[in-house]
């Protein structure tokens, strides 16, 4: 059987962008969805509601500690996605340090192998640069 | 007592004046009256649990830490100190979580 809270949420998701985006709704509604996005790593969505919420004046404090858990995990991220940066970049200096290698001369190349390192790289560069703006931006929201 | 009869043909009618007067309203005023109130009542259900959601937030953040098995209190100590040097609060938030698991792993 379909429980009240499935069914609520099924409505939610369909009708209620449109009352979010106003910022009318009560902060800890905000708290609640941002916490969330916080959990399935949407750091995009989370940012979002946090600057819908921001003319709210009660909870304000709750809000604050949402604020920073997301500031947390962006750096929890960014951390993680600097680690991978660097495996790559070992791995694609190594990759094409050994092509250059004699015995490696009648080798067929993995060019397939280096291409998916570097497109890889990229992304993770990416991903690293969307997150260091969003701490950013959650940052200027503490000074205003 | 008066035994009170439910009329079929009435629900209806009742349900589609409701739509009626929703679209009537949408249309001339612009505002989403039913999305609203449904809206309002679904946040009402998670607004009553908010500290307790802050607090497993808060817990799954600590746990999502790249953390290894081997490393020690003061280590992780110094990890939260690392990545929360400007947010006093969430910091205060950890420490109290962490004195909590020693104790209960003491006892």
């Amino acid at each position: 059987m379909l429980g009240l809270g499935t069914l609520l949420r099924v409505v939610k998701g369909l009708l209620g962008k449109p009352l979010e985006n106003t910022g009318l709704l009560p902060t800890r509604y905000y708290v609640q969805e941002i916490l969330d996005a916080l959990d399935h790593d949407n750091i995009g969505e989370a940012v979002r509601l946090l600057k819908k919420a921001k003319g709210a004046l009660i909870d304000r404090s709750r809000l604050d500690l949402a604020r920073q858990q997301i500031i947390f995990r962006c750096r929890v991220l960014r951390e993680r996605h600097a680690k991978h940066i660097r495996y790559l970049e070992r791995s694609i200096k190594a990759h094409k340090r050994n092509r250059k290698l004699p015995w490696r001369w009648l080798h067929k190349e993995p060019v397939e192998v280096l291409a998916y390192y570097e497109k890889t790289l990229d992304l993770e560069q990416q991903a690293q640069h969307l997150l260091e703006q969003y701490e950013m931006e959650l940052k200027d929201m503490l000074t205003r | 007592m008066k035994e009170q009869k439910l009329s079929l043909p009435g629900a209806l009618f009742g349900a589609l004046a409701g739509l009626g007067a929703d679209i009537a309203i949408r249309e001339l005023t612009g505002f989403e009256v039913v999305n609203g109130i449904l809206e309002i009542i679904g946040a009402g259900f998670g607004l009553l649990r908010i500290d307790k959601r802050i607090y497993d937030s808060t817990v799954r953040l600590l746990k999502g830490m790249d953390v290894q098995p081997d490393n020690d209190y003061q280590h992780i100590l110094r990890r939260i100190d690392e990545l929360t040097f400007d947010l006093p609060e969430l910091r205060e938030s950890f420490l109290k979580l962490m004195q909590a698991g020693v104790r209960a792993k003491h006892a």
